[in-house]
């Protein structure tokens, strides 16, 4: 188990690695209703980390923050060093709808960001049937997205984040609405592209078992006011399986488990 | 009781129904005994055919209806356009929302045919103020349309042309205008008998031209089977124009 | 960090006051009426927009020395009159003719293509036959009004959910009992909004009638003064109209619940 985010220092991080996303005393109400409460945590470079906790803790809103889609009320945000004050362009989001525009075909749609920043039809056209490629979708460029299945229109709202080549990606429950199988297809599909790009990833999930087959670090929030209570390494044999489940990591699996359970009883969700 | 015999009736049974009462409606009004008052007063089909007869030679059916047509079409792209336009900053701009609502919300329930004494206290009775105030009436409906179709679209897709880094003027090509041409088409459909009443009611009250205008100028003369040809007149190109609009706006399908 | 706290919070409800909606629209309200006040005048020459000031005068004027009052009786009695004839054939023609499918097929179209005639025309017809005064006004508004009442509650009552109807028979309820018991309550919200809406332009169809057929009525009022370009009377009596709408807009939305008008409503 590593040692609480708290007492590790934001500004050096651990080792060689310059962290990527820092949070420092950051919290977020709307109103009056707290969301976030003193989130102290070091994201670094490369890492795999999963966001769980119970429903309505504050998980999307620190993904927003994350993003520069919104501000703390107190605290700061870093990316890369620099404080986060505006919307974060290096930054994919991947959230839970697919954000596709429905009048769009595939390729226009995942050509997108690129057709945004100015690059011309022929080059941004070629680099989106490249990722289109890569996430399985070659012969589907000329469809619509209500053409599609919902694992496919992920994949394609998956291309769109990837053709600009983030640094970091932001994930909001994104297979949620995927039917088991599809979702962990999904997921290995995912695991392969953060590889091939050495993205650093903040993934927001309900799904345990989906938080520890892909990150090696989970930080476990409590019910609102969101706070972190606990951050967990995972560990990983060196040949992990994405798609064998309990390998060995079934304590790690029950502890978090019992922690989502604690965290809904003790404010009378259940 | 049976149900089963109401629901054979055919096409036929109603068209010839349809036929009837008007053919009954249009004999009672022919062969009716008037006095002479009430001749000037009633008029009969006879007579009315007469007269539209002549002003379609002579032309002046269609030199009136070309007026009000004129009006219609010159107030709907106008009031359209502008309201497009200030829809889209309502739409985009929560503080430009919270400015302009209030007013446009209140002229909106105000009656506008009480405006069009001012508008003839400043643009007299031509056809300038007849368009103004038509695209006046029409503007609320694009305003609404454009308004309704910018806030409806989801968080998301704004989010991911935020991060993509989008300019505002790629924002409204790329997202705003698609989303909201939905609207847009229904709203066409639905500001056009609007468009109509407007233009006709600034004819009735006060100008020189127009079916409104031949309508008023006929009665104040007693020229009741005029007054009637040009009624006629109105309902046929203000139902061409419902029906063509109409079309338009099936035509143009658009799925999300 | 708790001061910083408290400095957060009251700096926060002060940005929420000035923000609040209420607060936004009064302050533009006032804006436009400063604005008016200044510009007309020096800028705009007051023949065309008069001032606030004088506008008030001229309101508290006509309250004053009594001559506002026949007319805005006038025309609150006409709607009145309007809306209760239009109600009184509006509802029970709605109900005929959506229980029966055939006189359904052979009338609405006649009902329909009525519609589609600028009322407005009408007028000149009323004067000729009814002569200058309020009753072609109410006539008008009734004209205008009837329109909305029957078509909602007609296309309430022809809209009624099959699951209904089904019930009603799988009951054995007679016509009668279907229809008062099944198709009434589940037409009835249709019903309020054709209520409403119908009010709304009974008002309309009244200003209308007295703006072209009559002597008396705010519309008249506004249409005299603009006949002698007296654009302070037309202010005064758009403003007192304007009064009149938002009150009964209002009024209505509280009475029926319905939300603010956005576009989508019959035309007149």
């Amino acid at each position: 188990m590593a040692e609480p985010a708290q007492n590790r220092d934001p500004e050096t991080g651990t080792g060689a690695n310059r962290p990527m996303l820092t949070f420092n005393g950051v919290s977020r109400r709307f109103g009056d209703l707290p969301a976030l409460e003193d989130i102290n945590l070091t994201i670094d470079r490369g890492n795999f980390v999963a966001l769980v906790g119970p429903s309505g803790c504050g998980k999307t809103t620190l993904l927003n923050l994350a993003a520069g889609l919104a501000q703390p009320d107190t605290g700061t945000v870093h990316y890369d060093g620099t404080p986060l004050l505006k919307p974060n362009t290096s930054a994919g989001y991947l959230t839970q709808d697919d954000a596709l525009l429905p009048w769009r075909d595939v390729l226009t749609n995942v050509a997108l960001p690129l057709e945004i920043k100015g690059i011309d039809k022929a080059t941004r056209f070629a680099r989106a049937r490249e990722i289109i490629r890569k996430v399985g979708l070659a012969s589907f460029e000329r469809h619509r997205p209500s053409e599609l299945s919902g694992g496919m229109r992920k994949r394609v709202s998956l291309a769109r984040t990837l053709i600009y080549k983030p640094e970091t990606l932001l994930l909001d429950e994104p297979f949620g609405a995927l039917d088991a199988q599809t979702r962990v297809l999904m997921q290995k599909q995912l695991l392969d592209l953060c590889r091939e790009f050495k993205l650093t990833v903040l993934l927001v999930t309900h799904d345990i078992g989906e938080a520890i087959a892909l990150s090696n670090r989970i930080v476990l929030l409590s019910a609102r006011p969101g706070r972190i209570t606990e951050v967990l390494d995972v560990p990983h044999s060196p040949d992990h399986d994405i798609f064998r489940r309990g390998q060995g990591n079934e304590r790690l699996y029950s502890h978090i488990w019992e922690h989502l359970v604690t965290q809904a009883t003790d404010t009378g969700s259940i | 009781m049976s149900r089963s015999g109401s629901e054979r009736v055919t096409r036929l049974q109603v068209l010839v129904t349809q036929a009837a009462i008007v053919a009954a409606l249009i004999s009672g009004w022919e062969l009716a005994p008037n006095s002479m008052l009430e001749e000037l007063l009633w008029s009969r089909p006879s007579a009315i055919f007469a007269q539209t007869y002549l002003w379609l030679a002579d032309g002046t059916l269609i030199r009136h209806a070309y007026a009000t047509l004129l009006t219609v079409a010159a107030g709907m792209l106008i009031g359209g356009l502008i309201g497009i336009a200030v829809g889209l900053h309502a739409g985009a701009s929560r503080t430009v929302a919270r400015l302009i609502i209030g007013p446009i919300e209140a002229l909106f329930a105000l009656p506008k045919i009480t405006l069009v004494p001012l508008f003839i206290l400043w643009m007299g009775i031509g056809a300038f103020q007849h368009i103004v105030f038509t695209a006046l009436v029409v503007f609320f409906f694009f305003f609404f349309a454009m308004y309704n179709g910018v806030r409806g679209v989801p968080a998301a897709l704004n989010d991911t042309l935020t991060l993509a880094g989008a300019s505002t003027a790629q924002r409204i090509v790329i997202l705003y205008l698609p989303a909201s041409f939905g609207w847009i088409v229904i709203a066409t459909r639905l500001a056009m008998p609007y468009a109509f009443v407007a233009a006709v009611s600034t004819e009735v009250i006060a100008s020189t031209s127009g079916l409104g205008h031949l309508v008023k100028g006929s009665a104040a003369v007693m020229n009741s089977a005029g007054m009637f040809s040009a009624m006629l007149a109105l309902l046929c190109v203000s139902l061409t124009a419902s029906v063509i609009a109409n079309l338009a706006a099936a035509k143009s399908r658009w799925t999300l | 960090m708790s001061s910083a706290a408290t400095k957060a919070t009251s700096g926060q409800t002060m940005r929420a006051i000035a923000s609040s909606p209420f607060a936004q629209q009064s302050l533009a309200v006032l804006a436009i009426v400063a604005i008016w006040q200044i510009v007309s005048g020096p800028i705009i020459n007051s023949y065309y927009l008069s001032t606030p000031s004088a506008v008030l005068a001229q309101i508290a004027g006509w309250i004053a020395d009594g001559s506002l009052w026949p007319h805005l009786i006038g025309t609150l009695l006409t709607t009145t009159l309007g809306f209760g004839l239009a109600a009184a054939v509006g509802i029970p023609l709605a109900l005929i003719i959506s229980a029966s499918p055939f006189v359904d097929r052979v009338v609405s179209p006649f009902i329909y293509a009525a519609y589609s005639m600028p009322k407005i025309v009408l007028a000149p017809a009323l004067i000729l036959w009814l002569g200058i005064g309020q009753l072609p006004a109410i006539t008008l508004s009734a004209v205008t009004a009837f329109f909305l009442i029957f078509f909602n509650f007609y296309l309430g009552l022809k809209n009624v959910p099959r699951i209904y109807t089904d019930t009603a028979a799988l009951m054995g309820a007679s016509r009668l009992d279907t229809a008062l018991k099944f198709r009434l309550p589940a037409a009835s919200a249709y019903l309020a909004t054709g209520i409403s809406q119908g009010l709304i332009y009974a008002f309309h169809g009244t200003l209308v009638g007295e703006m072209t057929s009559s002597n008396t009525g705010m519309g008249y009022l506004i249409l005299f003064a603009g006949s002698k370009m007296d654009s302070t009377g037309v202010m005064a009596g758009l403003c007192v109209v304007g009064v009149l709408a938002v009150l009964l807009t209002r009024l209505l939305a509280r009475l029926f619940r319905t939300r603010a008008p956005s576009g989508e409503q019959l035309h007149g």
